[in-house]
């Protein structure tokens, strides 16, 4: 067992911060991103011997994503975020809403995305994945991966565009 | 790909390489987990699991509006005070149940609202501290989400509309999801009903599913299930039976409330309440989801049960369901 875990610390320090950021590209929230980071790494380690070296990258993220969309399957979708924010909103809120903004405008558009389509972005943009190894990943067809990946660029674009582009940016 | 594709996506990458929090996960709580994972595997439960949910809608009248004005309780902290099982409670606005004798967590961020969408005008603005909640072991020893029988629907609708509050049920909705397609998906149940006075309608689901534990031990292990960090509140019945019950805490969009109530029975079997500050009119079907659902109501300002109305539901439920 000793040089089982000896083998898993090394990879758990060197992939661990990666994981929890990208979870928390997924969510949205650090807290949530830890624990989805750190459950895929339990999972991780009770396959460790299963897993070959080469794979055990591709093993974690398919883990990390299924986290991720079995989290938020069973929250159900109604506490899912929403595609268009409220038409009356006051300036107290709005207020608020825009220092959200401001930290990272685009974080709130990936957030608006539906879950299975942020997945693919992130791990497709984000993570500069493939559309196969997306594909892997999400347990989907790579024309899915495709039309998803391309939606939710569309929908970040758009933000940004409405954001003000490099502007907003430099100003986060 | 375009150079506006090329500006967004540098700026994705920038927020996620970005400033961070520091990890509080060390090596040696994986791997502890892992080996508890490992031993679950061998001894051949390595049936994937989840807890499941059931939103039964109930037409529970009678949990007072008036007090679901009430503020969220103040966010624990290490310092917080707990009781014990047979103590009384420490928090005013809990139920007539003392709180779980474990101690109160140190938060480790705050909620704000706003990361989808903000509160609709005159919402007072929450900031609530979170704790860790581990959550993810109760995937290791339960059985998974399971569909709520007819009888059991009608005793929650009974139930609920029995409470004595002056609260408008709604016919009960049933919603099953079938596991997806991907690996590892799992189905999803849940039966649910809106409940509207005089402040706009929210609603009460029930979910159902089995645990491998006896009922103080998975209500010990989902203690902290809910990012609370103050111990939840609990009362043990006579026959074992546990029932727990968290403060009620927000969530996004528009900021809105949800509380939670779980009944443990003696065997495995359990049931989850969950009141919400929206309900039915305030989703529509997601296209990319087919059966599911997503928000675009704001919901109500407060939750149309209180904390009492919530005991007095889930100690009912308790008494008729097996």
């Amino acid at each position: 067992m000793a040089g089982r875990d000896a083998e898993f610390a090394d990879y758990f320090t060197a992939r661990f911060d990666a994981a929890r950021r990208t979870a928390f590209a997924l969510c949205g929230d650090w807290g949530e991103a830890e624990e989805l980071a750190q459950s895929a790494f339990v999972k991780v380690y009770a396959r460790w011997r299963r897993i070959r070296e080469e794979t055990v990258d591709a093993y974690l993220r398919k883990v990390l994503t299924h986290e991720f969309l079995n989290t938020r399957r069973r929250r159900r979708a109604r506490e899912r975020a929403v595609a268009e924010p409220p038409e009356r909103v006051d300036a107290r809120a709005a207020g608020s809403f825009h220092a959200a903004e401001t930290r990272g405008p685009l974080l709130a558009a990936l957030a608006r995305l539906p879950d299975r389509q942020r997945a693919v972005v992130v791990l497709r943009f984000v993570q500069d994945l493939s559309i196969e190894q997306v594909a892997e990943a999400m347990g989907c067809s790579t024309g899915t991966v495709k039309s998803q990946a391309s939606r939710g660029l569309a929908a970040l674009r758009e933000a940004y565009s409405a954001l003000g582009g490099e502007a907003t940016r430099t100003a986060r | 790909m375009r150079d506006e594709d090329r500006e967004v996506v540098a700026w994705l990458r920038d927020v996620v390489d970005g400033p961070a929090p520091s990890a509080r996960t060390g090596l040696d709580e994986v791997v502890a987990r892992g080996r508890r994972r490992l031993r679950w595997i061998r001894a051949g439960g390595a049936v994937g699991v989840v807890v499941a949910v059931v939103a039964v809608g109930v037409a529970a009248s009678g949990l007072a509006g008036r007090d679901l004005a009430r503020p969220l309780p103040p966010a624990g902290g290490a310092a917080s005070t707990t009781s014990t099982v047979a103590g009384t409670a420490t928090a005013a606005a809990g139920p007539d149940w003392p709180r779980a004798s474990l101690p109160a967590r140190k938060p480790d961020g705050t909620w704000s609202t706003g990361m989808s969408a903000p509160p609709p005008s005159g919402r007072p603005v929450i900031h609530k501290e979170w704790c860790s909640s581990g959550v993810p072991d109760d995937v290791l020893s339960s059985f998974g989400p399971e569909r709520i029988g007819d009888e059991q629907l009608a005793s929650f609708v009974s139930v609920v509309r029995s409470a004595g509050v002056p609260l408008q049920v709604s016919p009960p909705r049933r919603e099953d999801l079938p596991p997806p397609s991907r690996p590892g998906g799992r189905p999803a149940y849940a039966v649910e009903v809106d409940l509207t006075d005089a402040e706009g309608t929210g609603s009460l689901a029930m979910q159902a599913s089995r645990v491998s534990e006896e009922p103080l031990v998975a209500a010990d292990r989902h203690a902290f299930g809910d990012r609370n960090c103050q111990p939840p509140f609990r009362k043990v019945l006579p026959d074992g039976t546990v029932l727990q019950m968290y403060e009620a805490t927000p969530t996004e969009p528009f900021q809105s409330l949800r509380q939670l109530a779980v009944i443990y029975r003696p065997g495995g079997r359990t049931y989850t309440l969950t009141v919400r500050s929206w309900g039915s009119g305030d989703v529509r079907p997601d296209p990319s989801e087919p059966g599911t659902v997503v928000r675009f109501g704001p919901g109500r300002a407060t939750l149309p049960l209180s904390d009492a109305g919530l005991a007095r539901i889930a100690e009912e439920l308790a008494a008729r369901l097996r």
